[in-house]
Order: C-alpha cells, then sequence, then structure tokens
C-alpha cells in the first residue's frame, strides 16, 4: 500500500508537471463554455406562416390553427402579408378566400413537392375542422413526464464519453511511452514492486481525471437535476476501460509513433457511435457493439433521467469487463516490451 | 556466494545467442568484472541477472539457493545502476529518489545522504530535466544505493563522469566492498576494471573467454621486463632488461646498485593488451 501511494503521489506530479491535468481542464472549460453560451438551445427552423382571412367564417378556422398549436400570424391585408413575406424569406402565407377557396403566397423557390404536400397539409386541416374527427392517444406508462432536452445539453453525453474513453486512453498511452523511452519503467521492474501496482496507478490516475471532468462538466451544464452516482458509476467503469485499452496498447510497443496508426483506429471505432446519437434510426448492430455506444445513452439516462436505469447498470458491466480483461491482458504482456 | 551456470540467451529464440553458456561465481563481497566490447553480452547478462530478461537457459543462484524472479524480495537485495540515465526528467533529483525508497520493503536511506554522497545535494531540489549528463549519472548511482543492497549491479559507473567525480564514485564502490557488497560491474573501460575488480571475466560474442583476477592475468600475459632510464656518465641511458635471463637480471643489479637510476617501469600487460590477445578483439 506503501508502494502504492508512492506510485500514484509519483503520477500525480507527474500529470501536473506534464500538464496532461491542465489539458483536462482546457477540455473540460472549453466544453462548458461551448454549451452554455455558444450552442444554441434550440437549432430547428421553423417556417413563419402568414394568414390573411377575407371572410368572416375564416377567422374561426384560424382560431382553430392557433389551437393545434401552429405559430402563425393573423394579418389584415394582402399588401401587409405581402410585405411581411418579402422580409422574411423563409416564410409562407395563405389567403382564405372563402370557404371553398384557399389561395397559397409562396417565395418562389419552394419546388412541386413542397406545393402538393403544402395543398395536402391545408386539405386535411380543412377536413379535420369541418369533421372535428377525434384522435384519441393511449400512453403505455401514464404521467410519463419526459422533458424534451435542449440541443445544448443534449451534447454532453459525448463529451462525458470522450474524456475517459478517448482523450483518457491517449493520455495513459502517452504516460507509459514516456516511461519506456525514459526507460524509468526498467528502473520501477528492479525494485520489489509489482507491475500490476504500476497499471492500476494510472487507471486511478484516469479515474481522477475522469472525475474532475465530469463533475466540472455536470454541474455547469446540467445542474444538480442529474443522477450523480449513476454518472460516478459509468465513469469509474468507463475509465478502467479507456485506461486498460490504454495500457494494453502501450504494452505491445516501445514508443508512441509505433502505436500511433492503433491510437487513430482504436479511437475512430470508438467514436463511431456518434453518429447513432444524433440518427438513432442509423443504429447498426455493428455499432452498437461498441460500448461507447451504449456508454453514450447510460450518460444520457444519467444526465436526464426517465426512469430506464438498466441500460445504466448494463453499460457499467461490460465496460468494467472489458476494463478488467485488458487490464490482465496488459500487466501479462507489458514486460515483453520494457 | 552468487554462482551462475550455463546462461544463455537468444532475443530472437533461436541459435543466435547474445549470451551463451556463461558460468562464473562471486564471492560475498567481492567486486567482479565484466569486460567487453559494446554488443558482447555484458548488459543482456546484466539483464538477465536483475530480471529485466527472462532466463531461457541456465541456472542462477545465491548462497545456493536458486532466485526466483517472481518473488519480488530478490529485489529487496539487488540495487541497479543503468549506464542510460533513466530518471523522472521532470521530478526533482529528490523527488526520484523518495519515489524509489517508497517501493521496498526494507529500511532504506536517507535521500538526502544519498545526494549528498555523490555531490548532488545543491541540486535536490532541481528538476532532473536540468541537470547535466554526469548530474543524471550520479543520481542513478545514487539511486542504486537507495536499499543498502546486498548485491550492486553497475553498468558503466563512470561513464561521462569527469576525473574528480569519477575518483568520488570509484571511492563510494571501494567503500561499499569494505561493508561487505557485492558487485557486479559491466563494463569496457579496462581502468576501472583493473583499479576496481578482484575478478575480471572477458566477455566477447555472447561468450566468457576467461575469468581470473586482473594481477593474475597480468603476470601470466604480460612481458616480464623492466625498462629503465640511469645516467652512465653524466649521459642518459635508455635499457630493457629481461627478469628472466640471468645475465640481464645481474647487469640491471649493478644499475640499482650504483644509484644511477632516473626511471624504471615494470612491462605489465594493460588488461585491454590481454583482451585483445585472448579475444582477437579492441574493448572499444
Amino acid at each position: 500500500m506503501k508502494g502504492f501511494s508512492k506510485l500514484l503521489k509519483k503520477d500525480l506530479i507527474l500529470i501536473l508537471n506534464n500538464y496532461f491535468l491542465y489539458v483536462t481542464l482546457f477540455f473540460a472549460i472549453f466544453f462548458i463554455l461551448l454549451v452554455n453560451f455558444v450552442i444554441p438551445e434550440d437549432t430547428s427552423i421553423e417556417q413563419s406562416v402568414y394568414v390573411l382571412s377575407e371572410y368572416e367564417e375564416g377567422n374561426k378556422l384560424i382560431d382553430y390553427f392557433k389551437e393545434q398549436e401552429l405559430s402563425i400570424r393573423t394579418l389584415d391585408s394582402r399588401e401587409e402579408l405581402m410585405q411581411y413575406m418579402v422580409n422574411d424569406f423563409n416564410s409562407i402565407g395563405f389567403i382564405l378566400v372563402d370557404n371553398q377557396n384557399v389561395e397559397y403566397v409562396l417565395q418562389g423557390y419552394e419546388n412541386e413537392k413542397t406545393k402538393n404536400l403544402l395543398a395536402l397539409n391545408i386539405e386535411n386541416m380543412f377536413q379535420e375542422f369541418t369533421n372535428q374527427i377525434d384522435i384519441k392517444t393511449t400512453y403505455l406508462v401514464e404521467n410519463n413526464t419526459v422533458q424534451k432536452i435542449p440541443f445544448n445539453k443534449s451534447i454532453v453525453p459525448l463529451f462525458l464519453v470522450m474524456e475517459p474513453a478517448l482523450i483518457g486512453l491517449f493520455l495513459i498511452a502517452t504516460m507509459v511511452f514516456s516511461e519506456k523511452e525514459e526507460g524509468t519503467i526498467k528502473a520501477y521492474a528492479v525494485t520489489p514492486g509489482r507491475m500490476s501496482s504500476f497499471l492500476v496507478s494510472k487507471v486511478v490516475l484516469l479515474i481522477i481525471l475522469g472525475f474532475i471532468s465530469l463533475f466540472l462538466v455536470a454541474l455547469t451544464t446540467v445542474g444538480t437535476k442529474a443522477n450523480y452516482l449513476y454518472l460516478a458509476a459509468i465513469t469509474l467503469t468507463g475509465s478502467i476501460m479507456g485506461s486498460g485499452i490504454g495500457l494494453l496498447l502501450s504494452s505491445f510497443f516501445d514508443n508512441i509513433s509505433k502505436s500511433m496508426i492503433w491510437i487513430i483506429i482504436i479511437a475512430m471505432v470508438l467514436s463511431l457511435p456518434f453518429a447513432s446519437y444524433f440518427a438513432p434510426n442509423f443504429s447498426p448492430a455493428l455499432i452498437k457493439s461498441i460500448p461507447s455506444y451504449s456508454m453514450m445513452f447510460a450518460y444520457k439516462e444519467a444526465l436526464f433521467p426517465t426512469g430506464n436505469s438498466s441500460i445504466i447498470g448494463n453499460t457499467c458491466i461490460l465496460t468494467f469487463i472489458i476494463g478488467i480483461v485488458t487490464l490482465i491482458l496488459a500487466n501479462l504482456n507489458i514486460k515483453r516490451s520494457l | 556466494m552468487i554462482k551462475v551456470n550455463g546462461l544463455y540467451h537468444s532475443y530472437s529464440n533461436d541459435d543466435n545467442y547474445a549470451v551463451k553458456n556463461a558460468s562464473f561465481q562471486i564471492e560475498k563481497g567481492e567486486i567482479f568484472g565484466f569486460l567487453g566490447p559494446s554488443g558482447a553480452g555484458k548488459s543482456t547478462a546484466q539483464k538477465i541477472l536483475t530480471g529485466l530478461l527472462i532466463m531461457q537457459q541456465g541456472d542462477y543462484t545465491i548462497d545456493g539457493k536458486f532466485v526466483d524472479f517472481k518473488k519480488r524480495d530478490y529485489f529487496n537485495k539487488i540495487g541497479v545502476s543503468f549506464e542510460h540515465p533513466n530518471v523522472y526528467k521532470k521530478l526533482t533529483g529528490l523527488e526520484n529518489l523518495e519515489f524509489h525508497s517508497g517501493m521496498y520493503d526494507v529500511k532504506t536511506e536517507d535521500p538526502m545522504n544519498l545526494l549528498r554522497m555523490v555531490g548532488l545535494e545543491e541540486a535536490a531540489g532541481k528538476k532532473a530535466s536540468d541537470y547535466s549528463k554526469g548530474m543524471l549519472q550520479r543520481l542513478v548511482f545514487a539511486r542504486a544505493m537507495i536499499n543498502n543492497p546486498e548485491i550492486w549491479f553497475l553498468d558503466e559507473p563512470t561513464s561521462g563522469l569527469d576525473p574528480t567525480t569519477a575518483s568520488r564514485i570509484k571511492d563510494i564502490i571501494k567503500r561499499k566492498k569494505e561493508d561487505g557488497t557485492t558487485v557486479f560491474l559491466t563494463t569496457h573501460n579496462m581502468y576501472i576494471a583493473d583499479e576496481l575488480c578482484d575478478k575480471v571475466a572477458f566477455i566477447n560474442e555472447g561468450e566468457i573467454n576467461i575469468i581470473d583476477t586482473p594481477k593474475n592475468l597480468k603476470l601470466k600475459y604480460g612481458k616480464k621486463l623492466v625498462t629503465v632510464e640511469y645516467y652512465d656518465n653524466d649521459r642518459i641511458v635508455n635499457n630493457t632488461f629481461s627478469i628472466v635471463d640471468e645475465a640481464e637480471r645481474t647487469k640491471l643489479n649493478e644499475i640499482i646498485n650504483k644509484g644511477n637510476i632516473a626511471t624504471m617501469h615494470s612491462q605489465e600487460a594493460t588488461l585491454e593488451q590481454i583482451f585483445i590477445k585472448v579475444t582477437g578483439r579492441g574493448l572499444e
């Protein structure tokens, strides 16, 4: 234990002197600023709809549209409608001429498909209004108050995955290669200290860095609503996995340049699931099997709880097992490339 | 007593051996020199004995017991000074020694004392990256003493040091020997080997060619001649006499008895000359 605390102390001094801690802090602060001040909460682009009713009954139809939460603006004359549309390129207008005729006012860039869609849409709305079709919805879970996640906060899980699985992997590999190049790992190998302690010290280091980054980012972006126990569990096991992969990789090579191609390949593979995060329809089994995939959604669940905690448990077990297996392999292999 | 028997090592796991059938024994408190040029296999032998390389073939016993590298206790007994200054450059000299001191299960030396011994006390708080090559070498040497080792492996301990510092390091090695430390010294420097070693082994192309004391080697391979400069009627005469030939020995005695000698040197061979004679190869 005495030896391990000395190892950890040495590694902590090294990450301070090697600026690794500052790199982690820089990335975390940069991300916090990005989320809180640069990326908008809502990136959806809504089209403005301007409406003019030229007959009495038309106003009732407009009121009905408003009840359906359509954001439309009612105007008093054709001139006014035209003027508004000239000033707002992303807008359409329609004029309720009488109860049989509707006139569309378009910008001119809309294609045939859009025009047909608009025609179909307004026809449906007329039918709904006149026939009052009642659509009944049944919810599987009552009182399920799933809140819409603002776009800027929705990318927080990606950063939290990046820290242990990508940045951490690279930092750990860099630290081990630095020890190999300086020959300090040989000096350690001729002491009673065990190579397993040497590796575990690096894992603990990455867990510390992961926690610093996690609490900084989560508290300043999501606040106290997140489940911090779950977040800590995912970061703990994710860090074990990230450092395990980094240590296994560094056990095969004697310098960083020889291993660089593998670091890049692993980083790319671990980043592939990011595409599925924004386009959930794109999630083939191969991508789902990459551990960073379930990590992303586990972080999302812990940050914005919906009650689906099983994904967190499964992710922690998966990343923990991968971490332990890679650590055992690294321990067996590391002395071969001293 | 350290006993090594039939040591082999091949980096390519074939018949291309870096160390081939090396056998030797070292008495407790003895300085044993492994003398050979670069690539002769001396560092490989040291790496095997320090557990850095797997022992592929051979026996290694200390006081009759086989050394088990998996039991870390062996490492409490040894100290290793590497030729390459492998210290943490981002840590200070003192931090480097404090870190290593924490790795042992036995009583360790005070890091500051060690730094003082090698003349680094004033640089104790400086980062090792600011040390000169000689300072780094001294730090590595000091680190090898941190656990008061019973067996001390020294790889080119005076390499890159100025004569004064080298002399200081040699004095420390001599003192440790007097304290009973067994020293395994690998070097290609014949002067160091000659001055420090009780026994030397000549290693070339992985094989040990000869093991003996430096004195015996010189007696065996040196010429039994004495070169004398002496005054003869106010002029200096330079002459070489055989100490084996009766007539020449008598003449040498006459010159000595007259007391006219200016200089006198025995023509013993250096270890390098003997190395070349035995292996057919120089030490550099």
